[in-house]
């Protein structure tokens, strides 16, 4: 069964929505045969590139709220997220363009580790507080398997664009307008980090309509 | 005594159909499964 996700590495929603679905996969007898792909998606594509600015100041920007209102608002997914066993640390996390991230994870893909790096980006921007700068990235795409060199290549260049492009595409013709959103054996789609129990429904499903 | 005019109404087979009311479908061409308000990154918001 393929499980293609479709999720961005600054996306807190994605990554409880992952631990969710590795929750139902726990419980699923037939999880030996799920395949997951990584697909790409910008949440917000207009943040300029090397930038780097803390989440704070850039949601207090967006929103036109102070820093504490912000904390505020961050403060209920914070507590969600510890639920599944992640601490996020808002409070040093840094807001940048995820286009060269995705690039990056494209390449990854192609070394066989694409959940890896996924895994590894979200953390280092949602629980580390990277700054995700080429550096950054180079070292933590290393961290998965992705040789070095490879990797600075990819990020000096413009590789993979049309891989992430056509992701984001995709998305957009499913009609998709948030992360994480889940397509199952490009016939059922679960939106959003639903609970584990409505993921294991979600695979059971598939998995009765595929047999 | 005054004769009324009645029409009786239209059996049922010639009624015109009634369009079944669907749910919006967030996801074009998918089956969708869970409830619909979980929550997610949307436009850009994910607070």
């Amino acid at each position: 069964m393929l499980v293609e996700i479709w999720s961005d590495v600054v996306c807190p929603w994605c990554y409880i929505g992952k631990r969710r679905l590795e929750t139902a996969l726990t419980s699923f007898e037939h999880a030996a045969d799920v395949e997951i792909v990584w697909r790409s998606f910008q949440l917000d594509p207009r943040t300029p590139k090397n930038s780097y600015e803390p989440v704070y100041d850039a949601l207090a920007k967006k929103f036109g709220g102070s820093k504490d209102q912000v904390k505020q608002m961050t403060a209920q997914v914070a507590e969600l997220a510890e639920a599944e066993g992640l601490h996020y640390d808002f409070a040093n996390a840094v807001s940048f363009n995820t286009f060269d991230a995705h690039r990056l994870l494209h390449l990854a893909k192609k070394h066989g580790a694409g959940g890896e790096a996924h895994e590894r980006l979200m953390r280092a921007n949602l629980i580390e507080g990277a700054r995700m700068d080429t550096g950054t990235l180079v070292k933590l795409a290393e961290e998965v398997g992705v040789p070095g060199d490879e990797a600075r290549h990819v990020l000096d260049t413009d590789e993979y664009t049309a891989d992430v492009n056509a992701d984001i595409r995709q998305a957009q013709e499913y009609g998709a307008t948030g992360v994480p959103f889940f397509v199952l054996d490009r016939a059922y789609g679960v939106s959003g980090a639903q609970p584990a129990e409505v993921f294991l429904q979600a695979l059971t499903t598939a998995h009765k309509a595929g047999a | 005594m005054v004769e009324i005019d009645f029409e009786p109404p239209a059996a049922v087979e010639d009624s015109p159909e009634v369009p079944e009311v669907t749910p919006a479908e967030p996801l074009k061409g998918l089956i969708v499964l869970g409830s619909g308000d979980a929550d997610a990154c949307s436009d850009g918001n994910c607070f």
